[in-house]
């Protein structure tokens, strides 16, 4: 096993073992929310800012990057996830922190449920909370 | 009666009605039950009462298959067996074990759990099993101690019942009643050698019986039943070559094959969304006074539409390091031992030196204190998913005997050449895997799997139970197993083999109670057909 996988392992064992989905950040403490707002020409700018433990997803996010270089691509990305979540950027935008999390918590339970799960260094992930995190990794 | 085999005169032919080779949990278990009739009986055990280093070297042997635990330590060779070292664990089969399972070769019983069901009471009796309650559903309404509930139903709990640790050892336990029947003579030191049919090879005549000291001697008797374990068990048979050159039993080459372990290993790490998760149910607990012990398992609607064996998932909890650390601390432990001799009016030995050690780091009492005494609320870091299989039957997975290393009574020791197939790791993986989605479902947390069906090695610290299966295993056809739904050796009229080498398939429960069970059917056998003779 190399370092990369050892350090990987490290940062998905802090990351998950506080606690699956609960890994997004509380909508209370994404303070920078509303200020971020006006940076939706960045894509999937809500969506990043769900997760609190950013370097952390970044590691994750770069390992899903490697398993599916296809999805190399920020833009890319934000649609899929936006998509699953049946939306698009302007409803994102306009919805609650709250809201899109509560959305995104379910879209990540009907994953593991429906098996649309990715196995990333013997981790088994939501195929959307593996693509957020690669988002994060691509920002 | 007692007899040391060392003092019976060489050469000296005992007669009895029913010979048992073996006093462990079959053998024991059928004396009893036999010991109520009129019938001569003449137990054979290799050793005395207690362990003896030199009886003990006569199991060693040589693990060429997958690594496993040296043989000499995986059984015991005293009166009692391997109950000396039962862990106590009790559950019985489900009616899924004994069906022939499509996708899975090899499975089928030629019995069905109701052959078995009438003894399975007697035989929670005998394993000083308090409560016959063995449905879930009961003990989650009677436990404190919530287990976790799926959804969609893929995965399900299991409960183990857990025989006190003073009631495990059945050498110790059912020494006097044993030793105290009548009609029951127990001969220890007693080495059997080898079985001996008469000519035309259809009917055991008598077996050989040697002591380490020298001194052999025959017993004829008019039924034999083979009790000494899962790798002794083909091991006699196949040194039995007088009549039968390839050993009897072993016309189609069966005898050792089929060699079954309940393999166990860590198929991951379970990472809990929350350090407070409750995990009372699958540690071991009293509930009613009963103790008891939650699995999780893939439930059977799962195990039957991707063609998997059963695998039950212990899930053992690793705390934060801090608390692991001070269970370790000498402060603590020296005060307790402190308090415990003082409550026992004794003056702890070496005072001054623990007194030093609680003095010198008093500071990290509370926390050892916290540790030992709140364990079931201590953080929980992650938990480990220890994986147990109910192994593929495989005829490749095997004991042979060794051709070149001999025991002190000239015998060749046994090769153990334990197999696991790609059925049994696809069954593992698809099992985390599942395991792993339903946490994810249900908002539990996610899991890191330790396996893949990619690997080629088995993981690290895979072992088994001591659990030693499926090496006379039990069929209606000749071509397929060495004994027939009695239990008899196919084409030996009087020769029976008891214990979980006749397992057909490994199960889903642990072997005691079932090896018990099936001892007792049996003892009611052999009861019938020699009262109708």
């Amino acid at each position: 096993m190399n370092d990369s996988v050892i350090d990987r392992r490290k940062f998905i064992s802090n990351l998950l073992c506080l606690g699956g989905i609960a890994i997004l950040a509380s909508p209370q403490r994404s303070l920078a929310w509303a200020s971020e707002r006006a940076g939706l020409n960045r894509p999937g700018l809500p969506l990043t800012q769900l997760i609190r433990q950013q370097d952390s997803a970044r590691v994750i996010g770069q390992a899903y990057l490697e398993a599916v270089p296809e999805e190399g691509n920020a833009l890319l990305l934000s649609d899929t996830i936006l998509g699953s979540l049946s939306l698009d950027a302007d409803h994102a935008a306009a919805l609650a922190p709250e809201a899109l999390h509560q959305r995104l918590r379910e879209r990540v339970r009907e994953d593991f449920r429906d098996s649309r799960t990715v196995k990333l260094d013997g981790w088994i992930l939501s195929r959307t909370e593996a693509r957020l995190m690669a988002l994060i990794a691509l920002s | 009666m007692v007899i040391d085999a060392k003092t019976v005169p060489e050469n000296q032919s005992i007669e009895t009605d029913i010979c048992i080779i073996g006093a462990g949990a079959a053998g024991i278990a059928l004396a009893k039950a036999l010991s109520t009739t009129k019938h001569r009986i003449a137990i054979l055990e290799s050793g005395s009462f207690d362990f003896n280093q030199d009886t003990q070297s006569l199991y060693q042997g040589k693990n060429v298959g997958i690594p496993y635990f040296p043989l000499h330590a995986a059984r015991l060779r005293f009166f009692g067996g391997t109950t000396n070292h039962w862990g106590g664990y009790c559950d019985p089969f489900e009616d899924f074990d004994f069906v022939r399972r499509e996708g899975i070769p090899h499975t089928g019983w030629p019995i069905q759990k109701s052959d078995i069901d009438p003894y399975y009471s007697e035989a929670a009796d005998f394993c000083r099993i308090t409560t016959k309650e063995w449905k879930n559903a009961y003990w989650e309404e009677q436990d404190k101690s919530p287990a976790f509930h799926f959804e969609d139903q893929r995965v399900d709990n299991k409960i183990i019942q857990i025989t006190p640790s003073t009631s495990r050892h059945f050498g110790s336990i059912y020494r006097e009643a044993v030793t105290a029947a009548e009609n029951v003579t127990t001969y220890l030191n007693a080495n059997v050698t080898g079985i001996v049919s008469n000519e035309a090879g259809r009917q055991v005549s008598h077996v050989e019986v040697a002591t380490l000291e020298g001194n052999r001697f025959t017993v004829k008797s008019r039924q034999f039943i083979l009790a000494a374990g899962g790798i002794e068990n083909p091991r006699i048979l196949l040194l039995s070559t007088k009549r039968h050159r390839n050993g009897l039993g072993n016309q189609n080459d069966l005898v050792g094959r089929f060699f079954m372990e309940h393999p166990r290993f860590t198929a991951g790490r379970f990472y809990p969304a929350s350090n407070k998760i409750k995990l009372g149910f699958y540690s071991a607990h009293k509930v009613n006074n009963v103790q008891i012990k939650g699995h999780l398992v893939l439930a059977r609607k799962v195990l039957e539409a991707e063609q998997l064996v059963d695998v039950q998932m212990k899930l053992t909890p690793a705390y934060d390091q801090k608390y692991v650390d001070a269970l370790d601390a000498k402060s603590g432990n020296s005060l307790v031992y402190m308090m415990k001799s003082l409550s026992h009016g004794k003056a702890p030995d070496e005072f001054s030196k623990h007194l030093s050690r609680v003095v010198f780091d008093i500071e990290n009492l509370p926390t050892f204190a916290y540790s030992k005494y709140f364990k079931d609320s201590l953080p929980v870091h992650h938990v480990e998913l220890v994986t147990r299989l109910d192994a593929v039957p495989n005829p490749d997975s095997r004991v042979l005997l060794s051709a070149s290393e001999r025991d002190q009574l000239g015998q060749p020791r046994v090769e153990l050449d334990w197999r696991l197939s790609d059925l049994d790791r696809r069954s593992a993986v698809r099992a985390a895997e599942i395991m792993a989605e339903e946490f994810g479902q249900n908002g539990l947390g996610r899991l890191q799997m330790n396996i893949s069906e990619s690997d080629r090695e088995w993981p690290a610290d895979t072992a088994g139970g001591f659990h030693h299966m499926g090496t006379t295993r039990m069929s209606d056809d000749p071509k397929q197993g060495v004994v027939d739904k009695d239990c008899k050796v196919h084409g030996i009229a009087n020769l029976y083999v008891a214990g979980s080498s006749v397992f057909t398939t490994a199960g889903s429960g642990s072997p005691t109670l079932t090896i018990v069970a099936l001892a007792l059917r049996l003892a009611d056998h052999l009861k019938k057909g020699m009262a109708s003779s």
